[in-house]
């Protein structure tokens, strides 16, 4: 290797090294000298619309491969605008690594042109920060921003670099590279796996709830065969969907807000709980001093100690990667010799019926589309979503072959995630079909990155549900603000399919009484991307819904009279 | 409650007093002094007993990132 390196060398060995392929970014003044770097080199820089999109397409990246994603933006306003994709990641656990340039260092503090202190923006954002002062310094902060974003609970890291940091040459005498061994985590004790064991086997109606940390642990065999192997009814989080098989008959859907009806009745009436990378989010409890009632135990997996107790009070506590966990709890499982749960399985079952369909729809019905797209979605597709009513009934009714099949902003809820996640999915995974359903409040929060799909060619399918409105909102306007429906409607939405033919895309309507079989066919089957604009009846909502901050009992299955 | 620190980066002092206030809690005292390259800290945290409880939880979560960057 060449001895004299500049910092901006420096970053594209790291990334290299790193085993980065692929970077999103947007260029502009102080990461100028990132960017020629990055000129014709092997590690591929892609050109986004707008920031935001860089660090929600570095996110589906790392979501659908469980490597770090990266993302690239100058200082100022192209670093302020990966704050909502940090904070995204930031809330759903992806590893990211952003690298913002900084104005030089000696204007630092001055209110330069385009200066911002990104470090202090995204202290609260980011697992840790650091501002790079010396080109000697940069190859060791890399590795560690990359080492950190990785785990043992992944996250978002940000690496600010001056300019003149990034044009220096390293020095002759600067330390060697250091290589960094993966952080260690933590193993859950003998103790804890055995009294889990002990309190299932003595179990009468015991649920597993799994969330994201299954993904980020890469642990979908342990989990199927753990649950193959102790036969009791299990449910998902919306991180979690895709870990259960999609034909697993012992799997009761999504819990919580917009979850199952059985998936909710079950847990309330468990009375053992088995916690499996999940936070017990607020969107998932609910009302956390009524959550469980009749649990008398309730186990908790998780790499992070901080998430014992945090909401929940756990009775026994497993610290530690859940591969690792799972496959403990599976060993001990099969040499204390499983139970039968058949009884529990069919009574828990029955607790719920199918999803509420809206009895008199002025319209083609938003889920009549969505049950058709996902009866024709091939079964290796990639599904992203955006946030809103579109996204929770998707969750609803997705069945995903892994993890890495459905990807979506849990956390943080940002719409405007969903196309741009669909585009980070698509270079991760150049063989696979990519999908994305968005709603017509997210899609204009993200149109601009139709120039990216033109651009790179990317087969990236789209699926509008377009009611005129800010669903979601609109439904609690309905239901708990008297009907005021403030700021909500958009009635004056542009022709979407106008908008994707001036990007180049093949774009289709579809309304009520087109035979939504063979339109969906043709939408899914189509080489190549392309637009459905579902025309939906705009007062379709989301059921069944528990209210915020409530339980189970106040479950709501339609829409009151 | 005390809480200590001992790090590289003298901002973690402040990333630790804004999720204080977060928490609904305040702290009655701070002393700080840099000795070498590390700083080294003690802060009296005070407020509801649960917030104390849920905000050691995420110190202690920042204090080993931390420790894995720096």
């Amino acid at each position: 290797m060449e001895r004299r390196r500049t910092g901006a060398a420096l970053v594209v060995d790291i990334l290299e090294s790193e085993g980065i392929e692929t970077v999103f970014g947007y260029p502009g003044g102080a990461i100028m000298p990132l960017h020629d770097a990055l000129f014709g080199h092997r590690v591929r820089h892609v050109l986004v619309r707008h920031e935001a999109a860089a660090a929600f397409a570095a996110s589906a990246y790392a979501r659908t491969t469980g490597k770090v994603g990266v993302c690239v933006a100058t200082s100022g306003p192209g670093a302020t605008n990966l704050v909502t994709g940090l904070a995204d990641a930031m809330l759903d656990n992806v590893p990211i690594v952003a690298i913002t340039g900084q104005v030089k260092s000696t204007l630092m503090g001055t209110d330069a042109f385009q200066e911002i202190d990104i470090a202090s923006i995204t202290h609260c954002v980011t697992k840790r920060n650091v501002v790079v002062r010396s080109v000697d310094e940069l190859e060791s902060a890399l590795q560690r921003a990359f080492r950190l974003a990785r785990g043992p609970r992944p996250g978002p890291v940000l690496v600010d670099i001056p300019s003149d940091v990034l044009k220096a040459f390293r020095s002759e005498d600067a330390p060697a590279r250091q290589s960094f061994a993966p952080a260690p985590h933590p193993r859950a004790s003998t103790r804890s796996i055995d009294r889990t064991i002990d309190a299932l086997i003595r179990a009468r109606r015991p649920v597993v709830i799994v969330g994201g940390g299954a993904r980020w642990s890469r642990a979908t065999v342990e989990y199927r065969e753990f649950m193959a192997l102790l036969g009791a009814p299990h449910v998902a989080t919306l991180h979690g969907l895709g870990c259960a098989g999609p034909a697993d008959a012992a799997f009761l859907g999504m819990l919580g807000m917009h979850g199952w009806t059985a998936a909710n009745r079950a847990v309330a009436q468990a009375d053992v709980i088995v916690a499996l990378g999940m936070r017990f989010d607020d969107r998932v409890t609910g009302n956390p001093t009524t959550f469980a009632p009749q649990a008398t135990t309730i186990v908790h997996a998780d790499i992070d100690a901080s998430e014992f107790g945090k909401i929940v009070t756990p009775h026994i506590t497993l610290h530690g990667d859940l591969k690792e966990t799972l496959g403990a709890l599976t060993a001990a499982l099969r040499r204390a010799g499983a139970p039968s749960f058949a009884a529990w399985r069919t009574q828990a079952a029955a607790l719920g019926g199918p999803l509420p369909r809206d009895p008199s729809p002025n319209g083609l019905l938003a889920t009549d589309a969505l049950d058709a797209f996902f009866a024709a979605v091939p079964r290796n597709a990639i599904v992203a979503t955006d946030v809103g009513q579109h996204q929770m009934w998707a969750a609803q009714r997705v069945r995903p072959c892994d993890t890495d099949a459905f990807i979506t902003s849990g956390g943080l809820g940002t719409m405007g995630f969903g196309l741009p996640a669909a585009i980070g999915a698509a270079f991760a995974h150049p063989g696979r079909p990519v999908f994305a359903i968005v709603g017509d409040g997210g899609f204009q929060m993200s149109l601009p990155e139709l120039a990216t799909i033109r651009r790179y060619n990317l087969p990236v399918k789209i699926l509008l549900v377009d009611n005129r409105n800010l669903g979601m909102v609109r439904q609690w306007q309905q239901l708990f603000y008297s009907e005021r429906y403030s700021a909500t409607s958009l009635w004056d939405n542009p022709d979407f399919c106008a908008l994707a033919a001036a990007y180049g895309m093949p774009a289709f309507r579809l309304s009520e009484g087109d035979p939504l079989a063979i339109a969906m066919e043709r939408f899914v089957r189509a080489p190549g991307a392309m637009l459905l604009h579902a025309e939906c009846f705009p007062h379709e909502n989301v059921f069944p819904m528990i209210p915020s901050g409530t339980g189970v009992e106040h479950l709501i299955e339609a829409m009151p009279t | 409650m005390t809480h200590s620190i001992d790090t590289v980066d003298g901002r973690l002092l402040a990333r630790i007093i804004n999720l204080t206030h977060r928490f609904g809690c305040s702290y009655t005292n701070l002393s700080a002094r840099r000795e070498g390259e590390r700083y080294a800290a003690t802060i009296e945290l005070c407020g509801p007993a649960d917030a104390l409880r849920r905000l050691t939880l995420q110190l202690h979560k920042l204090n080993s990132d931390h420790e894995e960057i720096f």
